[in-house]
């Protein structure tokens, strides 16, 4: 077999590479080709020692295969790697949050308490009248009001915050994809 | 000879004609077939494998009004080839005491 009919030939038989990588299959196999012929062998000898050329074919498509699978290992545990970081970070950031929430609400609920009980203490010994009084009430509502302020960040927290925490790592996850 | 054994051999042979001076496909052919039986089709695989590993790069230079491309061995390459060479002294303890 010629050079044009063997590369001819070889190109049919490169149908599942993509053209550029076929392109750069023939001009291996036509450079490799016109050197032996000017280092003085015979272009039929060479081509037929060579081989069949669908055993290129196959060994090229073997090796194409093998890449893929290694692209695509490399893909997953990038992936792995990526959805092990995201969680890490979400889970500091809920950390923090965590802290902050049960801190302030903790602080909320015994200063909210103790200003309650305290107005209402003072209103059961004082005995106030006018302003005083009115500051007494006040003093209690703004104890209520703590609480049930404190009260709520917990409910919030514990209820919603792990579903929020969930769809933040998921988002982080989309972006990095 | 084992082919995966003969592959990973073959890959250093290549980065080991390419450690002294860059070369283009037929002379690295022949040149790795004068120590091991090698096809022209064996050879190609195992070039893009090492310049995909960024262990060899490659360039074009015209050539008698063609286009030649040559490999050349990169940092990374030759540092493999360090690697593999202390590995083969260890192997060769292995070798000398099946052999002996």
């Amino acid at each position: 077999m010629r050079r044009t009919a063997f590369l001819k030939y070889l190109k049919t038989e490169l149908d599942f590479l993509r053209t550029n990588e076929k392109e750069e299959v023939l001009k291996y196999y036509d450079e490799m080709i016109q050197d032996a012929v000017e280092g003085g062998e015979s272009e039929e000898i060479f081509i037929m020692n060579l081989g069949e050329v669908e055993d290129i074919a196959k060994n090229i498509r073997e090796d194409a295969s093998l890449r893929a699978q290694i692209r695509e290992k490399v893909h997953i545990d990038l992936r792995a790697a990526f959805d092990l970081s995201v969680r890490l970070i979400g889970y500091f950031f809920f950390g923090v949050l965590a802290f902050v929430v049960v801190t302030t609400g903790f602080s909320f609920l015994v200063s909210g308490f103790a200003a309650a009980v305290h107005g209402l203490f003072m209103m059961a010994t004082e005995v106030p009248t006018g302003s005083l009084l009115l500051f007494r009430i006040g003093e209690v509502a703004l104890g209520i009001g703590l609480v049930i302020l404190a009260i709520g960040m917990f409910q919030w927290f514990f209820h919603t915050g792990r579903n929020v925490l969930q769809k933040l790592l998921e988002q982080i996850r989309s972006w990095i994809r | 000879m084992d082919s995966q054994l003969k592959k990973g051999l073959l890959e250093m042979l290549v980065l080991a004609s390419l450690k002294y001076q860059d070369s283009y496909g037929y002379l690295i052919n022949r040149e790795i077939c004068s120590v091991i039986d090698v096809s022209e089709s064996t050879l190609y695989p195992i070039l893009r494998r090492l310049e995909q590993q960024q262990l060899v790069r490659t360039y074009e230079t015209t050539y008698n009004s063609r286009i030649r491309k040559y490999y050349q061995i990169t940092r990374e390459g030759i540092q493999k080839l360090e690697d593999t060479k202390s590995d083969f002294l260890e192997l060769k303890k292995v070798y000398d005491y099946i052999l002996r």
